[in-house]
């Protein structure tokens, strides 16, 4: 070989293994950029919803900071079921590497479009009676996430009433027809309201105009239990009904507390979002969603509108002010 | 001549290369067999550490729990008046029982929006019946009379001692322990409070040595009650066979870092290192760690989750190939969920940033 041959070999061999670095270097860089991507996916009408909120919050916490480890597509679809349905099956198509889900129907429609990527769900009120797993603790396929218990909340709803409005006799269980759980959880209530001498009236409703109806036979002196948000909105009607009418009611979120509801006993939406953010960084970070038992929600939040109270001409009781996590002024 | 000259060479070449080499590598192997011994030793320590540390924690917690709850007791029983009704009038006797009663609830219900962890507080008079009961759950009662006077939480308790009861599991996945504590210096009366391990299995769950080492706490008798794999401890595996838990069981009261660190046998013959601390206060028997021996495989017998579910073990075993692939393929999402053991291991910031800002 002459030298002119030998050179020439070696600037190849060079150059192959430059080529090589180059390829190793720019696959480990594009490795390392590619952040998450969490497809958020609600029935809320704003992109703020504080279970996001409080997601990105804890997964902040959890070392995963937005943009740089995570990015988020939300689709908030405003109770319309086909838009629901569709963000689920963009999500799929796009191959997110998780599908953070809050409340049922989003969750039964991200379940429909994928069996294989994780969806982590919010505001699942009763997981396995509404069909999203089996065993809570040891759910199958791809789903876990955190139950906020709210139909278990009912009975101490009708205490906290009881507590601030004691002259209230007759206690209205307004619900949709085709809400099981809360209608279950009306059932199961009677005997804790007899405990607490109170005469617990379920009404399913199947329409606005039956809403309606149901709304104009709620009289001064009755109480008002307020159901979880659904298809006909009826916990803001009730909301609207107790503020004109003078009228205690109890609503399942703190939400309804902010706009001047006068008490709610529940889980914190944005404290959901929060817990739920470890199961989701557990899953980003390599576990399956099978390894992770469906939690209850960690926060339930007692809060009273003390301004309500006084409009309404009730006594917010010691007990109530100390056990409290939220006194709306 | 030249030709015995080169021979002669060669020989000598021989020898010396089989001298020199043979010591170097003696020598090397050696080398190698002191610095295994030493990282052997540095692992150890690292494990050791870090179990003592995730020990404290978890130690703390249950602490705070039943200092928050005798917090309550400390305002009543330092009330000189309570020593006083004794001697006074019945009428005015119950009133102030009443009262005392009245400001322990209050105290109660102050404790439950302070200490998420704790779901259900119960004050349980001198005859084992329940007088006060606070609870996020279920309803709140004021001399239900509900008969506690057979519980072990109670019985456990009047004896003066703190009682910590097994875990149980609400909603079939909540891990709850009961805990009993004495209201007063005589332990005639009884406070229980029912207390969510949760923060317990946060802390133990975040506990990593190396890419295949963890953690997990059993509980006095050996139960499996806080382990990464949390289907694991719902399903109450027993771990008292083991020798390495037995050593945790056994070493109460503290212990010298001899005998804390094992080079134990797991279930399935795979050699593992174990580290163990106790956790004094609930009398569990403390967190106990496993890695590979040399840190290199994973720790097979050591780790139920393997036995359980063998896809589960090759995933961990093999967090880079499964990362790999996931990388190449892209579109296999379950691939894709596998390959956390790698990405976790990828830079952070400083770095990263400035690629982007270069880009």
């Amino acid at each position: 070989m002459t030298g002119r041959g030998v050179l020439r070999h070696r600037v190849r061999r060079l150059a192959l293994c430059g080529l090589l670095a180059c390829a190793v270097a720019s696959g480990a860089l594009a490795q390392a950029e590619r952040p998450y991507r969490v497809g958020v996916l609600n029935e809320a009408l704003a992109a703020n919803h504080p279970t996001v909120e409080g997601l990105k919050a804890g997964l902040r916490e959890l070392g995963l900071a937005e943009g740089r480890d995570v990015s988020f597509e939300v689709r908030f679809t405003q109770g319309d079921a086909t838009a629901t349905r569709d963000g689920a099956v963009a999500y799929a198509k796009a191959g997110v590497d998780l599908i953070f889900t809050s409340s049922e129907e989003p969750t039964r429609q991200a379940m429909a479009a994928t069996t294989s990527i994780p969806i982590v769900f919010t505001l699942v009120r009763d997981p396995v009676a509404v069909g999203i797993v089996a065993k809570p603790a040891a759910p199958e396929g791809n789903v876990t996430g955190i139950a906020s218990l709210s139909p278990e909340l009912t009975a101490k709803r009708l205490e906290l009433l009881r507590t601030l409005a004691p002259a209230a006799r007759r206690v209205w269980a307004i619900h949709e027809a085709d809400d099981r759980i809360t209608a279950a959880a009306v059932a199961s209530a009677t005997s804790a309201a007899k405990q607490l001498d109170l005469r617990l009236v379920a009404r399913p409703v199947g329409s606005r105009e039956d809403l309606a109806r149901a709304l104009g036979e709620i009289r001064r002196g009755d109480a008002i239990l307020a159901p979880d948000r659904g298809r006909l909105d009826i916990p803001g009607a009730l909301l609207d009904l107790s503020l004109a009418a003078r009228i205690p009611a109890v609503f399942t979120a703190s939400f309804y507390v902010g706009y001047g509801g006068l008490a709610s006993y529940g889980a914190d939406y944005y404290a959901e979002g929060f817990q739920a953010a470890r199961l989701v960084a557990r899953i980003l970070r390599g576990a399956r969603p099978q390894e992770l038992p469906v939690e209850g929600a960690d926060k339930l939040d007692v809060a009273v509108n003390l301004k309500t109270a006084a409009d309404l001409r009730l006594t917010v009781p010691r007990k109530i002010l100390l056990r409290a996590d939220t006194l709306r002024r | 001549m030249a030709r015995v000259r080169g021979k002669l060479f060669r020989k000598y070449l021989v020898v010396l290369v089989l001298l020199v080499g043979g010591l170097l590598t003696a020598a090397s192997a050696i080398e190698v067999y002191f610095s295994y011994q030493e990282s052997q030793r540095v692992l150890v320590k690292v494990e050791r550490e870090k179990a003592v540390a995730a020990a404290e924690t978890i130690e703390r917690f249950i602490q705070e729990i039943e200092h928050h709850v005798r917090s309550t007791t400390r305002a009543i029983a330092d009330d000189p008046s309570v020593a006083a009704p004794r001697r006074r009038a019945a009428t005015y006797r119950e009133t102030l029982a009443s009262a005392l009663a009245e400001q322990r609830e209050l105290d109660f219900l102050r404790l439950l929006r302070n200490v998420p962890a704790i779901a259900e507080l119960r004050y349980i008079d001198v005859a084992g019946k329940e007088q006060i009961r606070v609870s996020r759950l279920a309803l709140d009662a004021i001399g239900s009379g509900a008969d506690f006077a057979d519980s072990p939480a109670y019985k456990g308790a009047r004896a003066g001692k703190v009682y910590f009861s097994p875990v149980y599991f609400r909603h079939e996945s909540e891990p709850f322990v009961t805990v009993a504590i004495p209201a007063d210096p005589s332990a005639f009366e009884v406070i229980t409070a029912e207390v969510s391990l949760r923060a317990m299995w946060d802390v133990v769950s975040r506990i990593k040595v190396g890419s295949v080492g963890f953690a997990y706490v059993v509980d006095a008798q050996g139960r499996l009650i806080a382990h990464p794999d949390l289907r694991q401890v719902l399903k109450g595996r027993d771990m008292s066979a083991l020798p390495q838990v037995r050593a945790a069981l056994a070493d109460r009261a503290g212990t010298d870092a001899a005998t804390a660190v094992t080079a134990a046998t797991g279930l399935d013959g795979g050699e593992v290192l174990t580290a163990h601390a106790p956790i004094a206060t609930p009398g569990w028997g403390g967190v106990h760690r496993a890695a590979a021996r040399g840190g290199v495989r994973a720790a097979p017998g050591d780790d139920p989750a393997r036995g359980a579910d063998p896809r589960a073990g090759s995933r961990r075993r093999n967090p880079r190939q499964r990362g790999a692939r996931a990388r190449d393929g892209g579109a296999d999402p379950e691939a894709a969920r596998g390959c956390g053991a790698h990405r976790r291991r990828r830079p952070r910031a400083p770095h990263r940033g400035a690629h982007r800002r270069r880009a």
